[in-house]
């Protein structure tokens, strides 16, 4: 039996060395972790003097020293075709991340004023860039998920700090902890001061709804919001979100100078399209059992091009054409590259991002393969390439249907979704995630218990606090889900060392 | 002051959503239409032949079916609502409104739908949801028009062959604006330094207003005013602060009371159930469909947070400070549902701006649906009061 604990030092997450995949496997596995370095190094010198002053000036920036770190973890255990997809899409999400750190650093008033700062528009929230396609002198910055989400994927102690500011400010503890997080960095005061203006955006929630009122507030360029209707399957709401779009287009102009233009603004909807259908495609490998993609990364490239290249990061559909050739292979070839998975398991809801590479860890320790998880069906919309209005109108229909919004608004129906899915990528198991701050979500939480036992299917809840690691720790949400696994599926541990440890101060 | 005539007739209307008077409209043959939320127009829920009802779960206990469907983090409120439906208790509804204005809120009413509520009662009933914009431009004002007409008047005449008629929908105004007249004028009462209508009286007769079907209720509202008109007030008010009450749903008067017995007299209702925003008069402008001015009218007065543009956002303090001037309030109360997000990031904000940049005192406070913690709020709404009588005797200084 493996005892891949044993690599780690006690009470970490730190390894005393890299993992043995075989010769050729840790040998390739090397090589991308040299890339990965390269890309560091790239991205510091863009703005040295900027970017380290930024690491000075912004806590949560700190936490993305854990980058080459999240890598190792989400990698854990993958071998050949496997191995080699996640690497390139790993590469092209840090090259975005890279990117837009060193363009929030490079345009950031707070270390000199520079016309950069201007060529930025900001998009709060999960917003996704295609809306500022129309404008190729601009570029279109998250505010919120750089500060948050991404950062947590590398550090789970770069939230706590923020969400406990609210707190002390009187903001229960029972609120979403992505919103309070990104609440928290406004009342600190350390979001970047950057870009021409800010559009915020009711994306994807309640609780998001309000943080961004209250970011507002601290932000200092001029913002406006695109209110995108919630009931999105009712085709009623159609004119009201393309006439949101015209406004939030108009908004720009106004407040930059720039004119929309729309053989710019094709071009980038073409390389959005491309990249929606490059997930079809992943989809039908991850449905087979000879699939290269699956645990985390991929539904991590997902999730990273819907929300920060909307067909704007050319390399990203470069990375997927990549790595669908080695899927392709593997699946004519018939490699069966996640050759310890027992049982193919769905994944639902907000996720624990503290534990981002929990699908990893199931896998290892488990034999239990995650092919497919909800983010990976959010966005997705092919647009128009020709006709505005309609194009316009996709581009709010692919917000309606963003991350979490897609499953969480327009009807109890979408959350639902979980089983057909589950069919369709042949899971035997169903994980839905407890997000206990997640009202949208646990509002339905009945009806999935009644579902699931109507359809005889094996579901396992896994409670967790999404953004804080102190309510429950990443230990507790393995401890939930072994229990299941003993209990309920009558499982050993592929590797017994891997059931409980202890990783609380572990980044 | 002497009780009034027909509060306990009132208040026992308030024990049960299926009161006496929903029971007497119906055998009329009229149509109970619910709704929780002031984004569905109360005055289109009483067109010709249709009343409406303002839904609560009066007397509960526990919500161990709410809980088990939609868990214990979710807002209490909606999980009474939802006990309530499973019981039965709505079971006389001929269709429920709603809106995706608030999450918790929005699924409690998916239920009807996932269960197949009431349907055994009433094969014809419906749930009927829309969508609400979150801003205030003239392209939101159309698409709330259009989903109003969408949403709540076409099921309507489809349905149950309702005339929605423009001359309909004038009519019915016409009857809502009788009933906010009153409601407004008794209200308008506690601007007074010793009113002649408690604070939980005003609380009583503004959900008997919402929970009755206003056709049967208007005739003792009526002589309510006017014994309130000529009513002989105490000597001295029996309260020692005047407080603006602002926040998520309040629609239970023993809340009012609580505040009450903590010497607190709530001169402005500024919740949902409440008549601040509710009982204004609809105005029909020149040219103008009876349709639109109802648009115009709910999206114009409405004070939810949800409202993310900055107008809307500016409004809703200034209309507070409004408030607290216009009643001579001594403080203001927010207040806020427990996992309500709205109003947790707005007790936040609010609370900040009326004390530190308005100077009006203030204090948020996050309640349960049933007054189960009553003696934790009467510790917090006892200190407010002591903090603003130390305030006047210090001269205005904290």
């Amino acid at each position: 039996m493996a005892d891949e604990r044993k690599r780690f030092y006690k009470g970490s997450g730190i390894a005393k060395h890299r993992e043995w995949r075989g010769l050729k496997d840790t040998f390739y596995d090397y090589l991308q972790w040299v890339v990965n370095l390269g890309i560091l190094a790239q991205f510091a010198a863009k703005s040295p003097v900027r970017i380290v002053k930024g690491l000075f000036e912004y806590r949560w920036f700190g936490g993305y020293i854990g980058a080459l770190h999240m890598t190792d973890k989400c990698t854990a255990g993958l071998r050949g075709p496997a191995l080699r997809t996640a690497h390139i899409q790993m590469h092209a999400i840090m090259k975005g991340t890279t990117g837009m750190l060193a363009d929030s650093m490079i345009g950031d008033r707070r270390f000199g004023d520079t016309d950069a700062a201007d060529k930025f528009v900001m998009l709060e929230q999960t917003m996704c860039p295609e809306i500022v396609a129309g404008f190729p002198n601009l570029k279109a910055l998250p505010l919120e998920v750089l500060q948050g989400l991404l950062g947590t994927y590398m550090d789970q102690n770069l939230a706590p700090f923020y969400m406990d500011i609210m707190e002390n400010v009187g903001l229960p503890a029972d609120s979403c902890r992505l919103s309070a997080n990104a609440a928290g960095v406004a009342i600190n005061d350390d979001y970047p001061e950057v870009g021409a203006c800010l559009i915020t955006n009711n994306m994807p929630c309640d609780s998001s709804t309000m943080n961004s009122q209250l970011i507002e507030r601290r932000i200092k360029i001029p913002t406006t919001v695109a209110g995108i209707p919630m009931r999105w399957e009712d085709e009623s709401t159609d004119r009201y979100a393309l006439a949101q779009m015209k406004e939030v287009i108009k908004f720009i102009e106004d407040t930059t100078g720039e004119k929309f233009d729309e053989k710019a603004f094709f071009k980038v909807m073409k390389q959005h399209n491309k990249e929606v259908r490059n997930e079809f495609e992943v989809w039908e490998y991850a449905k087979t059992p000879y699939t290269a993609f699956g645990n985390v990364i991929s539904p991590l490239f997902h999730a990273f091009y819907f929300t920060f290249s909307g067909g704007s990061m050319p390399y990203i559909d470069k990375a997927a054409k990549k790595a669908l050739k080695v899927a392709e292979k593997a699946y004519k070839n018939k490699t069966v590259s996640f050759d310890k998975a027992r049982h193919r398991m769905i994944t639902w809801g907000g996720p624990g991002c503290y534990f981002v590479d929990f699908n990893t860890w199931a896998y290892n320790c488990w034999g239990v393969l995650v092919p497919a998880q909800m983010d990976m069906f959010s966005g997705n919309v092919i647009i128009s390439e020709d006709d505005l209005d309609d194009a316009l109108l996709g581009i709010a229909h692919n917000y309606e249907r963003g991350v979490m919004r897609r499953h969480l608004t327009g009807g109890y129906q979408h959350l639902l979704e979980v089983w057909d899915e589950a069919e369709k990528f042949n899971c035997d198991m169903v994980l839905v995630y407890d997000d206990i701050t997640c009202k949208g979500a646990m509002g339905l939480a009945g009806v999935v218990n009644d579902q699931a036992k109507d359809k005889n299917k094996h579901l396992v809840w896994v409670q967790n606090d999404m953004f804080d690691h102190r309510t429950i720790s990443r230990n507790e949400m393995r401890r939930q889900f072994s229990e299941y696994m003993t209990a309920v599926m009558q499982e050993e541990p592929l590797d017994e060392s891997l059931v409980d440890f202890d990783d609380y101060e572990g980044w | 002051m002497k009780d009034l005539k027909h509060l306990i007739y009132f208040e026992d209307l308030l024990q049960e959503a299926n009161n006496e008077l929903v029971k007497q409209a119906a055998a009329d043959g009229k149509k109970a239409l619910g709704y929780t939320c002031y984004f569905v127009p109360e005055v289109l829920l009483n067109l010709g032949g249709c009343f409406s009802v303002r839904l609560r779960a009066p007397g509960t206990s526990n919500t161990d079916i709410g809980t088990y469907y939609m868990t214990n983090k979710t807002c209490p409120f909606t999980r009474s609502i939802l006990e309530r439906s499973m019981e039965g208790g709505y079971n006389f509804l001929s269709a429920m409104f709603s809106s995706e204005t608030c999450q918790m809120m929005h699924r409690a009413h998916e239920y009807f739908d996932i269960m197949g509520l009431v349907k055994e009662q009433n094969p014809d009933f419906f749930l009927s949801m829309m969508d609400v914009p979150f801003v205030t431009t003239k392209a939101a004002y159309e698409h709330y028009e259009n989903q109003l007409r969408k949403h709540i008047l076409e099921p309507l005449e489809k349905v149950y062959g309702v005339d929605i008629s423009d001359k309909a929908i004038r009519a019915a105004i016409g009857e809502h604006n009788e009933i906010c007249d009153i409601i407004s004028e008794l209200g308008e009462l506690r601007k007074l330094p010793n009113p002649p209508i408690t604070s939980y009286e005003f609380h009583v007769l503004q959900l008997v207003s919402e929970c009755c079907p206003q056709y049967l209720i208007k005739d003792k509202l009526l002589e309510t005013l006017k014994e309130v008109r000529k009513r002989k007030v105490d000597p001295k008010p029996n309260y020692r602060a005047r407080i603006v009450v602002t926040g998520s749903e309040v629609d239970d008067p023993a809340f009012t009371k609580l505040l009450e017995d903590c010497g607190v007299y709530v001169v402005a209702d500024r919740y949902c159930y409440g008549s601040l925003p509710g009982r204004e008069q609809i105005e029909i402008r020149e040219g103008e469909s009876a349709l639109t001015a109802v648009a115009r009218h709910y999206l114009s007065t409405s004070e939810c947070p949800r409202f993310m543009n900055k107008e809307k956002q500016v409004q809703r303090r200034s209309y507070l400070k409004q408030l607290v001037n216009d009643y001579d309030a001594d403080g203001v109360l927010y207040l806020q549902m427990k996992f309500c997000e709205y109003w947790s990031y707005e007790r936040v904000m609010g609370v900040h701006d009326m004390n530190e940049v308005e100077g009006i005192p203030c204090i948020g406070v996050e309640k349960e649906y049933t007054m189960a913690s009553a003696g934790q709020l009467r510790t917090r709404f006892q200190a407010f009061v002591e903090s603003i009588e130390i305030k006047k005797l210090q001269g205005g200084k904290m």
